[in-house]
């Protein structure tokens, strides 16, 4: 990007040198790697206010699309990393009670606000089966599939 | 619990599901091994499903057999072969050849890139899960 811009004539009264700048371009199109090393998606748009950049908006797939603070974003160079792992993600992961037993998939989210903070999982085991509400304190495990700490019934 | 309740059967354990301590579905369970001299039960065979190896797994990997699934109380080190390797900036370093394992955990990775071998030690690797993902400064000695 750098070179390309270096032929660039400036037309500024306090700019000299327009190399240091980031580029949207650099942004947009990257791919999103979670904390696990899970891609999620493509930065799909940058949001900005004249105090620069508060996010993206990452695509996952057609209809999947997301919106991911710039506090999230650990480093955007080759791949635009993230220092966490988006709670989003855990619907349609497994469920086990700590019997080994399968609960359902998680089929919604609730969380603190609009923030990463889990407060509970709604999970069911069939499309018609009543929803079983999990709160976080119920969870051991939360990464590929999710394990309860108690038996549910 | 009564001693009753406390005895299964093989099929309350063939066609589960191996649960890794990370909740990966493994595979399903497929053999029994048994030690025909004192009649033990000695590990399980895991079918991970097509154009991969069945995988055997020691008694000491099983954490516990539950109603729906068998619960490992390790991750097998197999399960990281395979697994892409990215820098702290997501720049792609190869991919996992062989783990070197000391105690069933991981000591240091071989990973394959442009047909030259690297050596990484736990140490400098800060991620593994979908992908291992390495620290900042990490080092990387070729072989």
């Amino acid at each position: 990007m750098g070179d390309k811009r270096e032929k660039i004539d400036i037309v500024s009264p306090r700019e000299t040198n327009i190399l240091k700048f980031e580029s949207m371009k650099d942004y947009i199109g990257k791919n999103v790697v979670s904390k696990s090393g899970e891609h999620i998606g493509s930065i799909l748009d940058v949001l900005f206010t004249n105090k620069g950049v508060h996010g993206m908006i990452v695509s996952k797939g057609f209809f999947s699309k997301y919106y991911v603070d710039r506090t999230y974003f650990n480093t955007i160079k080759e791949k635009a990393m993230l220092s966490m792992d988006p709670i989003l993600l855990l619907v349609k992961k497994v469920v086990f009670d700590s019997d080994g037993k399968r609960l359902g998939k998680v089929v919604r989210i609730k969380r603190k606000g609009k923030t990463n903070e889990l407060e509970a999982l709604v999970v069911k085991k069939r499309f018609y089966s009543k929803p079983i509400e999990i709160p976080k304190s119920a969870i051991d495990v939360m990464k590929k599939n999710i394990i309860l700490n108690k038996k549910f019934e | 619990m009564d001693s009753k309740d406390k005895i299964i059967t093989s099929d309350d354990i063939l066609g589960k599901d191996a649960v890794d301590p990370d909740g990966q579905i493994l595979g399903v369970v497929t053999k029994l091994h048994i030690n025909k001299e004192n009649k033990q039960l000695v590990g399980i065979t895991i079918d991970e499903g097509f154009m991969k190896p069945n995988l055997f797994l020691g008694m000491n990997f099983v954490k516990n057999f539950g109603v729906d699934s068998v619960f490992l109380s390790q991750i097998p080190i197999t399960k990281y072969v395979g697994l892409k390797v990215y820098d702290s900036n997501g720049k792609y370093i190869g991919t996992v050849k062989k783990v070197i394992p000391k105690r069933h955990k991981v000591l240091s990775i071989e990973i394959t890139h442009n047909m030259k071998r690297y050596v990484v030690t736990s140490g400098d690797i800060k991620e593994i899960g979908v992908s291992v993902i390495l620290k900042e400064n990490y080092k990387m000695d070729e072989l």
